[in-house]
């Protein structure tokens, strides 16, 4: 017989997150977002609806962006999981997203924008080429309030075409 | 060269593009609040059972009711709990508040507490709330929902409309609409053990206001609560009013003696966090043979929710309109009537552009539906009725320093190519299918005013002017402290660049410290347009005097006339020789070798500076392209223009960023979002399946041009433009959807223009039409 | 927003599932991508005692194509579905063609946002029964079939009895929904998928798909299939609209007189997102649109 956690005892839990081993205790109810931001300490993956919609938790799991608020924390043991805080080098480089949403003001509160970083990193991972529509299409997963998008599509694409050059 | 009118990066970028930023919810270490609210729109409160605080304890324990005043004698006063006392008035509002380990356990303990509510009929919405007979929200208080009303009339505008060539009747509404900040509401608490003093850190765009009203309702000293506005994640005005929850966080640690914190959750924020913008016009406007729009009259009436707002109240939507509704235009005659009405519904704030949207789709569907009664174009009509001599005195003595109008709009209609616009229509009116339209929008933005302003309105307390305090360190650095409190408008960013032009220094040694009652000067935060005029103004003059100090400094190391001093490059110079001095050097002396200094002069580098203007409009045109779907009512932008006059733009790429995220709140107000109750008073919009802000999708690229009139109403020259995307753009694509469907006989006067609303048009114009053109026939 | 407790168990097989689901009855609900069921337990709008999460299970992904039949695996994410493969007999992996092939992508681009369609499931879409679901909605039309699994059993449930009414199936609680088969539809079908949603990604208003069969001699309709969702609490098909079709030639006004057929034939409930007649404008517009899109004549 499989094994069935109790509602209300927090399980062990084995995080991989940005290369480091997360061990912590989590509630099967406790959704990846929630572990992330209190158990891990990285709270840059950040909570917008809880309902899947505006994409501000976005993070990479095995290379696919995916909405950590629609997860729980006991489905991702065994997953390769990056967050925001995972994108710059070890020695403080930005990531190029990071570097082209600063230069081409792809931010302004800033809320939404780890979810948007790792979306685009894995959507440019995944799709190095992708086409422009492609693009806005894949980009159209998240919501910001702030910026009207334009700004972020540029980015984007910024970074795709010096990829590829 | 300067540094004013560069797009240099943000300096505010790097810690969020790493994940770095600290928002209230990322503090963490505290037990969370949760809210138990009224599942009811009106009903008495019988018993509230189970673990959670009420009122009761609230009263039990001193703490006070707010009071969001307006002293006008048709204004009526109310004292509003921070929890239900006896009665409900809204779904949604807190009657109890529960705290728990965690947020998953608070939300298991709010579950327990069982509120027993006599449910009792409500006003849902501005008809029902007006009507004869309605149930009251506030029964003890006023005989009416009328909450607020304003009134006034020029002499002679009856005669006026009576010897009009032409009346132009017209009523718009607009629905009711949230601002939706993707971060919503939240507040944190920590109490010290030692000495009481209290640490809050909310979401909030005044946290020196915050801080004054929070002391005032608990009876406690301002000086023992420290209110910070860390990273906030958009706000829109949603953040500008007291939040209820955010003063009873603050009272639960005290009570507790522990941090305690609320995260409001999305469908919390989407019930009862502030709503916005549910307003009706009815116009009548008198037109004289040449198309000019001499006299206006107007009733408006807003749905302003079942409790005012502190410190605005619920009057700032009507008496704006009331104040501000001739617009650009320049009607000789003038009345209104105005009126906030209570409901059964959440209460509203000020959202982006407040009543302006609303007043600006207003006057442009006026003025479109006038041009084609005269048969006249729609930028002609325009071009006949633009303010153009300046300063304009508008009927309500509201003065309009100079503008760029009629400009902006040439501009505007000129990159769109209108001809060629036009024949494309043509062909696709005979093809039938998707159908192409353009609107055209021109509009002012009353921004950057001060304590004059805000005293007309006869407000409780008059927000106005905004104080800095700058310092040099002995490195050379300056620190700048400011009471206006950015939240992603990049404000850090653009005041640094002024500092820089002043002290001839760089951006990257200037800091700016905000949004923390402990290290800057009381001000009124940012909001309406404010910041970069207010908090810009007082940086200048601040930095003007510190300028003075390093001038006289270097001065007297150099041996030299003051006046002859010139900073530039990070160096303090003589004018016309290389003889100076490294500015880091005259801060060191200004510090440790203060023997060096003139006599009578005492060590440091500090200034600081108010400014307090009466204000000034910017203005812009907006040029909107759609292409409807007859059948389904669908709508999609193709193309966006924006012709801007904003003045002196400190830095470009943060305006335009600005304009951007503006423009695209208003095109999703013109088409999609709408929170939506039922008959009963339930709310059937708290998710974001079904508010529905615009995805990438939805929104096009927009295309911005400048024109800079500096004005001498503001001392840098910059203009406000904060709000300015938002108030053009729902006039802008309503008049595109008209006009694509303008041969149908469509007239759509209500936003948001849904599908559902396109296609009943549609549907009803073919009912009234004469046979065929609902089919894509001739035009008419 | 944090939902209620739960017990969890990831059996790895299964006959693990099964176990767990007999065990635990109408206690129990089967966890697959999550990206329906998580929003409505943020929401607590579902509470479940106990989560039998089958994204551990192997076996449950595949897609194979035999005997007129493509069987797909509950488990396949609707990513997949973009570019659909399956797995021959001898084990390789090779590009689905013919019309299944090209409609398969053409509807999964609908499907949520790229983040939903890397995590939910075809099968996952299936079983909860969204009548505005794109899936539900070509299941339904093409008549596909439920391959429902029990310990010691298994059954097959036609898409018209499958779905019973929002949400609810005719799945019993001790039911995996494992696989799903869908009729591979030769050459001589005609497809169309059209759908209006209010923003890129949500879930339509109104979605409607058709098939038509051509005898290829005359051009002349042989068999039709119109399926609507959007209209009631289940997919529908629109026989009424079906009948209109046979034995005629497409043509724009052939198109437009089923559309109208159709329209007719609904019965729909308004809400917040569109009133009955507004609906039923959309089925009619829909309709249409997916017919031409089958003919060729509509991208």
């Amino acid at each position: 017989m499989t094994e069935i956690s109790p509602p209300d005892v927090a399980v062990p839990v084995v995080l991989a997150v940005n290369g480091t081993d997360y061990r912590v205790a989590a509630e099967p109810r406790k959704t990846l977002a929630d572990v992330l931001r209190e158990d891990c300490g990285l709270t840059g993956t950040h909570l917008g609806c809880e309902h899947g919609v505006c994409g501000a938790c976005t993070v990479l799991m095995d290379g696919e962006p995916v909405r950590s608020c629609l997860l729980f924390a006991v489905q991702a043991q065994g997953a390769e999981i990056r967050t925001v805080e995972g994108l710059a080098d070890a020695d403080g480089t930005l990531h190029p997203l990071q570097e082209a949403f600063w230069r081409h003001h792809g931010l302004q509160c800033g809320f939404c924008t780890p979810g948007f970083l790792m979306l685009s990193a894995g959507v440019l991972e995944s799709r190095p080429d992708i086409g422009d529509d492609e693009l806005r299409e894949a980009l159209s997963s998240n919501l910001c309030r702030c910026t009207g998008y334009q700004t972020i599509v540029e980015a984007v694409r910024s970074v795709r075409d010096a990829a590829g050059a | 060269m300067s540094w004013v009118g560069r797009s240099i990066r943000r300096v505010e970028d790097p810690t969020l593009l790493r994940g770095a930023g600290m928002f209230v919810g990322d503090i963490g270490g505290a037990a969370a609040v949760r809210f138990v609210r009224s599942p009811v729109a009106s009903g008495l409160v019988r018993a509230v059972r189970g673990p959670a605080y009420t009122i009761a304890d609230l009263d039990a324990d001193g703490v006070g009711d707010i009071e969001a005043v307006l002293h006008r004698p048709d204004y009526v006063r109310l004292a509003q709990p921070l929890l239900a006392r006896e009665r409900v008035r809204y779904v949604g509002e807190p009657v109890a508040v529960v705290v728990g380990a965690t947020a998953a356990e608070a939300e298991d303990l709010a579950e327990q507490v069982e509120l027993d509510i006599e449910p009792l009929p409500a006003a849902v919405g501005l008809e029902a709330a007006l009507a004869p007979g309605a149930p009251l929200v506030h029964p003890d208080e006023s005989e009416s929902n009328v909450m607020v009303a304003g009134e006034m009339a020029t002499p002679e505008l009856a005669e006026a409309l009576e010897r009009a060539h032409a009346i132009v009747e017209l009523e718009i509404t607009s629905g009711r609409q949230a601002a939706l900040p993707l971060e919503a509401r939240g507040s944190h608490a920590v109490t010290e053990r030692f000495g009481g003093r209290t640490t809050l850190h909310a979401s909030i765009q005044a946290p020196h206001m915050i801080r004054t009203v929070i002391c005032d309702l608990l009876g406690m000293p301002e000086a023992d609560l420290r209110v910070v506005a860390p990273d906030v994640g958009g706000a829109f005005g949603q953040k500008l009013p007291l939040a209820r929850e955010d003063a009873i966080v603050v009272w639960l640690s005290r009570r507790l003696g522990r941090p305690v914190a609320w995260i409001e959750d999305r469908s919390e924020n989407l019930m009862a966090s502030w709503h916005s913008r549910e307003q009706r016009y009815r116009l009548r406007a008198g037109f004289d043979e040449t198309a000019h729009l001499e006299a206006l009259q107007a009733d408006v009436a807003a749905n302003v929710g079942a409790w005012p707002c502190y410190p605005i109240t619920w009057g700032v939507e009507p008496l704006m309109a009331l104040a501000e509704l001739p617009g650009p235009y320049t009607p000789e005659h003038y009345g209104a009537r105005s009126r906030g009405v209570a409901s059964h519904t959440c209460p509203m704030s000020p959202y982006r552009g407040v009543s302006r949207p609303v007043i600006t789709l207003a006057l442009e569907r006026l003025m479109d539906v006038a041009a084609a009664r005269f048969g006249i174009d729609p930028v002609e009509i325009r071009r006949r009725n633009l303010q153009s001599d300046f300063p304009h005195i508008s009927p309500t003595g509201l003065r309009h320093d100079e503008g760029t109008y009629r400009e902006a709009m040439e501009l505007a209609v000129g990159r769109v190519d209108l001809g060629a616009f036009r024949a494309r229509q043509h062909a696709a009116r005979a093809a039938g299918g998707p159908q192409p339209g353009i609107g055209i929008c021109t509009f002012s933005e009353r921004t950057g005013y001060g304590t004059p302003a805000f005293a007309a309105r006869a407000m409780g307390v008059t927000p106005g002017f905004e104080n800095v305090e700058m310092s040099m360190d002995p490195s050379g650095y300056v620190t700048l402290g400011i009471g206006a409190s950015p939240h992603g408008q990049g404000l850090e960013t653009a005041l640094s660049q002024i500092v820089a032009d002043e002290l001839g220094t760089d951006p990257g040694r200037v800091r700016v410290v905000a949004s923390d009652t402990d290290r800057t000067p009381y001000g009124w935060g940012s909001f309406a347009s404010r910041a970069m005029v207010l908090a810009g103004g007082a940086t200048y003059l601040a930095a003007q005097k510190l300028a003075a100090q390093l001038g006289s400094l270097a001065a007297e190391v150099l041996e030299a006339a003051a006046d002859d001093i010139v900073l530039a490059d990070g160096r303090a110079t003589v004018a016309g020789t290389s003889v100076g001095v490294e500015i880091a050097e005259l801060a060191r002396i200004a510090h440790h070798h203060t023997q060096r200094l003139p006599a009578g002069a005492t060590g440091g580098l500090s200034a600081q500076a108010g400014y307090d203007p009466a204000g000034t409009f910017s203005n812009a045109c907006h040029v909107a392209e759609v292409e409807v779907d007859p059948e389904t009512g669908g709508v999609s932008m193709r193309r966006f223009v924006v012709v801007e006059d904003a003045g002196r733009l400190v830095n470009p790429m943060i305006a335009d960023g600005q304009i951007r995220g503006g423009v695209a709140q208003g095109i999703a107000n013109a088409l999609l979002e709408e929170v939506v109750y039922d008959g009963d008073g339930n709310i059937l919009t708290t998710s974001l399946m079904d508010y529905l802000p615009p995805t990438v999708a939805e929104i096009p690229d927009i295309e911005i041009l400048h024109l800079e009139t500096l004005t001498d109403a503001s001392v840098t020259g910059a203009k406000g433009l904060g709000e300015g995307g938002t108030i053009g753009a729902p006039a802008a694509v309503l008049g595109a959807v008209n006009d694509a469907l303008s041969h149908l006989g469509v007239e759509l006067n209500e936003m948001p223009a849904t599908p559902e609303r396109v296609r009943a048009a549609v549907r009803a114009a073919a009912g009234s039409a004469p046979a065929g053109s609902a089919a894509g026939g001739p035009s008419r | 927003m944090k939902p209620a407790r739960f017990a969890y168990t990831a059996p790895d097989t299964t006959e693990g599932t099964l176990d767990a689901l007999d065990r635990f009855g109408d206690e129990a609900k089967v966890l697959s991508g999550g990206q329906s069921l998580v929003p409505m337990m943020n929401f607590r709008l579902a509470r479940p005692e106990v989560i039998v999460d089958i994204g551990r299970v192997g076996g449950l992904d595949g897609m194979s194509a035999a005997n007129g039949t493509l069987t797909l695996g509950a488990r396949v994410i609707h990513a997949r579905l973009e570019a659909p493969a399956v797995t021959t007999p001898d084990g390789r992996s090779e590009p689905l063609g013919g019309v299944l092939g090209s409609l398969l992508p053409a509807v999964a681009r609908f499907v949520g946002h790229l983040p939903i369609r890397v995590r939910g499931t075809f099968g996952g879409s299936i079983a909860h029964a969204d009548p505005a679901a794109e899936w539900c909605i070509l299941a339904r039309t093409l008549d596909a079939e439920m391959v429902a699994l029990r310990r010691g059993g298994e059954r097959a449930i036609a898409a018209a009895d499958f779905f019973e009414t929002v949400f609810t199936t005719a799945l019993a609680p001790e039911e995996l929904l494992a696989a799903v088969r869908l009729p591979i539809l030769g050459d001589d079908w005609r497809t169309g998928f059209c759908e209006f949603s209010r923003r890129a990604g949500d879930f339509a208003v109104v979605a409607a798909m058709t098939a038509v069969r051509l005898v290829p001699a005359t051009g002349a309709i042989a068999e039709a299939r119109i399926g609507v969702g959007g209209v009631a609490g289940v997919p529908v098909r629109l026989g009424g609209a079906e009948a209109t079709l046979l034995g005629e030639v497409p043509s724009a006004d052939l198109h437009a007189a089923a559309a109208a057929v159709a329209a007719g034939e609904v019965d729909p409930v308004g809400d917040l997102h569109g009133s009955a007649a507004y609906r039923r404008d959309l089925v009619r517009a829909m309709v249409a649109r997916a017919l031409a899109q089958g003919a060729g004549s509509l991208r």
